[in-house]
């Protein structure tokens, strides 16, 4: 079959099941016996499998069979699902992953380590158990699949059931009750018209069962004829079954083989066009190989609907992100538009443009609302997989670690969400090699020995904070101080607040482990956990409470392509800052500056607060305005002044990315285009404070 | 249910009515041995039936497929009653055995 | 056109049972008190199918289904034995005498219903 299919509707799908995997397996780790999440295990590996070879992943296929196969035991209850065998699961549920990743350009699978999860999972289950007899009740009792299987049942009345009064089409009806039917009748048994003794049968079926319910209930409707036909009653899409599946199902010759139909022999005296060709050399009757190839497409059939009946409980569309991304983008040139309509109609005062222009204007920020919620997704998924973390590491270090969430509904843009893994896997790491003591330390302090690592996620206002907190040993300010003296981080004579000595951990180069472990320690973490937050325009806090614990608050904004901007001045040139940061603003007087005494403060109630002059920062032209506007602003939790010529107001802020003529300036976030069509660049708060206090960190020490 | 021969004897009509279920199952096989007798061209009128079960069919099949094999020319006259279209797609007979040979002179449409 | 449905049973309630569901379902119902009833009865209109009880006084099941087998009118017409979970042997007989199927007692309603639709459509 030349289709043309589209793998990653493939893998996407196996990406989604494969994080269901992970998450069903840590939950069986809890409830063992739980037959429904075994149940979920084992189809989520069938479902990957399954489509796997339907598109070509026979990598993917090939492995996972094997992982399934012993899967399978558990599921039928001959073998308990015990923490080893959750181990090698997870470790295969792995293995799978890099296997796709490989197939999406990453690095090749290892191989070895794919045999050695095999031969362990293969350890785990018992020698091949005595033969199987072919009881009736166990097949049936086993075989209980949920959602809908093919069965095909092979209905052979005896010749002469019409006289126990039994309509045998009244039986093939009742079947349909069941799900759908693909019924073929075997008439090759049809005895020529004169010698037919028309009060019997010669009919058989073959009947394609496409339904959710189980063998019993197929062997149900033939009860009363029991004695009166031969009934085999097959389940066609069973795992096993697939061994060799290539990207159709079996082949047609396959299938007449493994029905017994046709020897090996006949099968290769003749080749494709294979169903043609069996029935002109008189191999098998035309009704069987009519019968083989229903089968065949019945469970292609059904193979090909799985995917999709999933997606339609949920009702939910799925679209590759780059189109939601240029959806955004096309928002985010309308809002622009937008803007320059609005200046524009505000310039000419006409009174029927301005009604347009406001209408517009009420529906293009609704279309922005609603394309921006598009694109959020609730950070649960995200959330998830840290259980795998927090297990994997905790159990390599000898802890005891419980995690716990909350708000893992909470919704953010999807970029962010993108974006947000790594920092939060490092922080999680952190926690758990340098917060959460081992058992026995924390029994000795008289905290129980289970530590607990709790990760939350809560909505305020435009921003999302994201909190990991701790009951560990928490942060020691005076060692802080003291390490990063040493490492040179920080002035001997610096005067640090607790909280301030806290930020220290996400300082470059510091580390307070005693030794390097694999886990956390590899000197890089938190400074890069503060650049990603940061270029995700979000900001970090810690607080900490010395041998209670510690708590670490991401705030980030919803999203990253639209944010409220504070738009000002500098001679003609714009600049946007983000106005979830701004706290006020002042104006700044010459006498305020010959209070200052050339230091570049302002005594805003009482309070000084450092600014920066964004013209001199930037080596701007022009003279400076006698009196100048300072924007205050929350940066990393201190109160920092911004001065600028002029301050124009608020500005809905499409944000574009700098090319690459601005990679020298990271002190530049992005940009966005304004009413009149001019550029206006959008400040990195948290980076200029940073430049300017590395040039004059005496200077602004304390505050 | 009847069986008609024209004068010259090259054609006969064969037209099915009624009850074709077990009950009449040994008339209807005589019934189907005499049109497949002499006649080269064969009309079969279905339009009368009101009942059929799995005997009619399996009459009909052997009778059909054994025509064939005797070189008779069938065709299908009249309206296939609803009834009987849909027992055939119930039994599951979407065909006989053998070339040319398929329930497609029973139904009217392809399998 | 309605079919009709021959209820044999010694037991009044329970013919009255078995004929108030088949009425409701639209069938036309001849009763029956035992087996020698019934076959007195069959001569009159064309039966579609025959539910009998098999513990009767005069003739009981078993011997009933033997001899409707017997006429050419009853040959394939479905017959269904009422039974009980006590009598697996029973069963057996019924069913090499010819019985098409069974119903254990006590069954409700749409069990019953259902066990007609499976053998007379």
């Amino acid at each position: 079959m030349a289709l043309e299919l589209d793998t990653s509707a493939f893998t996407e799908e196996a990406y989604e099941l494969l994080s269901e995997l992970e998450e069903s397996l840590l939950e069986l780790e809890e409830t063992p016996t739980d037959m429904e999440l075994i149940g979920r295990v084992f189809r989520a590996m069938h479902t990957i499998k399954g489509s796997g070879a339907m598109f070509g992943f026979d990598a993917v296929a090939k492995f996972t069979h094997e992982v399934e196969t012993v899967f399978d035991k558990a599921r039928s209850g001959t073998l308990p699902v015990t923490k080893g065998l959750i181990d090698l699961t997870l470790a295969a549920r792995d293995q799978i992953r890099s296997i796709l990743d490989a197939s999406q350009g990453g690095a090749a699978a290892d191989e070895a380590n794919a045999d050695r999860i095999i031969a362990g999972l293969r350890a785990l289950s018992p020698q091949q158990e005595a033969a199987v007899a072919p009881s009736v009740a166990k097949a049936a009792a086993s075989t209980t699949p949920a959602g809908p299987h093919v069965f095909r049942v092979r209905f052979e009345p005896k010749p002469e059931i019409f006289s126990s009064g039994t309509n045998p089409l009244l039986l093939i009806n009742e079947l349909r009750d069941l799900g759908s039917c693909q019924v073929v009748a075997i008439t090759h048994g049809l005895p020529a018209l004169e010698e037919m003794d028309p009060e019997r049968c010669y009919t058989q079926w073959e009947i394609f069962l496409t339904t959710t319910s189980d063998e019993n209930a197929i062997r149900d409707i033939f009860i009363f004829v029991e004695d009166d036909c031969t009934l085999n009653v097959r389940l066609l899409d069973r795992p096993d079954e697939f061994s060799h599946a290539q990207q159709e199902g079996k082949m047609l010759g396959e299938i007449l083989l493994e029905r017994g139909d046709i020897n090996q022999q006949s099968l290769d005296k003749v080749l494709t066009p294979l169903g043609d060709r069996l029935v002109n050399a008189g191999l098998v009757p035309a009704d069987k190989v009519r019968a083989a190839l229903t089968e065949q497409r019945v469970v292609q059939d059904q193979r090909q609907q799985q995917p999709s009946k999933a997606a339609e409980v949920d009702a939910v569309v799925r679209v590759p992100s780059t189109k939601l991304d240029k959806l955004v983008n096309l928002v985010g040139e309308l809002v622009t538009v937008q803007a320059r309509l609005n200046q524009i109609s505000g310039q000419l005062n006409l009174q029927h443009l301005q009604l347009v222009a406001e209408e517009i204007e009420h529906l293009t920020a609704e279309l922005r609302d609603n394309t921006m919620s598009i694109r959020m997704l609730a950070i649960g998924s995200t959330f998830n997989k840290f259980k795998r973390l927090v297990r994997d590491l905790s159990t390599e270090l000898g802890k005891q670690i419980e995690l716990t969430t909350s708000g893992a509904d909470t919704e953010l843009d999807k970029t962010v969400i993108d974006q947000l893994n790594d920092p939060l896997v490092h922080i999680i790491r952190n926690s758990i090699d340098h917060g959460i003591e081992k058992p026995e330390q924390r029994q000795a302090v008289g905290k129980p020995p289970v530590g607990q690592i709790h990760l939350s996620a809560i909505h305020s206002g435009t921003s999302v904070l994201i909190q990991v907190r701790d009951d560990g040993k928490g942060l020691n300010p005076q060692l802080l101080r003291q390490k990063a003296v040493e490492k040179g981080i920080l002035s001997a004579d610096a005067v640090l607040s607790d909280h301030e000595a806290y930020q220290l951990i996400f300082a470059a180069g510091f580390s307070t482990a005693e030794k390097i472990t694999n886990v956390s320690g590899r000197g890089v973490g938190m400074d890069v956990v503060r650049k990603s937050i940061e270029s995700l325009r979000g900001t970090i806090d810690t607080q900490s409470t010395l041998g209670v614990g510690t708590s670490i608050t991401l705030k980030l904004p919803l999203t990253l392509a639209i944010i409220e901007g504070l738009l000002v001045c500098v001679n003609s040139n714009h600049f946007v800052l983000p106005l979830a940061a701004v706290e006020e603003c002042v104006e700044l007087s010459p006498t305020d500056i010959a209070n200052s005494h050339g230091r570049h403060i302002v005594n805003v109630r009482d309070e000084i607060v450092p600014f920066i002059r964004v013209r001199e920062r930037f080596a701007m032209e022009g003279e400076r305005p006698t009196i100048e506007q300072i924007v205050i602003a929350n940066v990393d939790g201190k109160r920092v002044g911004l001065a600028f010529d002029t301050v124009v107001g608020q500005h809905q802020t499409v944000i574009k990315n700098l090319g690459d003529s601005f990679e020298y300036s990271d002190e530049f976030s992005g940009a966005t285009i304004l009413g009149d069509g001019s550029v206006a660049l959008l400040l990195d708060l948290a980076r200029m404070v940073r430049y300017v206090e590395l040039q004059e960190s005496s200077e602004l020490g304390g505050s | 249910m009847e069986f008609s021969r024209d004068d010259n004897g090259d054609a006969g009509h064969l037209v099915l009515s009624g009850a074709l279920t077990i009950q009449q199952a040994l008339p209807l096989k005589e019934l189907l041995l005499r049109a497949g007798g002499e006649v080269k061209n064969l009309t079969i009128n279905l339009e009368q039936v009101e009942r059929v079960d799995l005997t009619a069919l399996q009459l009909l099949c052997a009778a059909h497929r054994d025509w064939i094999k005797r070189g008779k020319h069938c065709t299908l006259q009249g309206n296939i009653p609803e009834i009987f279209r849909r027992v055939v797609q119930e039994a599951g007979f979407t065909g006989c055995a053998g070339d040319g040979d398929d329930m497609r002179l029973w139904t009217g449409v392809n399998d | 056109m309605a079919k009709t449905i021959m209820t044999v049973d010694d037991s009044s309630s329970v013919r009255q049972m078995v004929g108030l569901t088949l009425k409701g379902e639209g069938y036309q119902v001849v009763e029956a008190v035992d087996g020698k009833d019934a076959l007195a009865k069959v001569g009159g209109a064309t039966i579609d199918m025959v539910i009998t009880d098999l513990n009767m006084p005069n003739m009981d099941g078993i011997q009933l289904i033997r001899e409707l087998r017997k006429l050419p009118a009853f040959k394939f017409v479905p017959i269904v034995m009422l039974t009980t979970e006590s009598q697996a042997d029973r069963k057996q007989d019924g069913k090499d005498a010819g019985a098409t199927g069974w119903i254990v007692k006590p069954f409700k309603p749409e069990q019953l219903i259902g066990v007609i639709k499976k053998v007379l459509g």
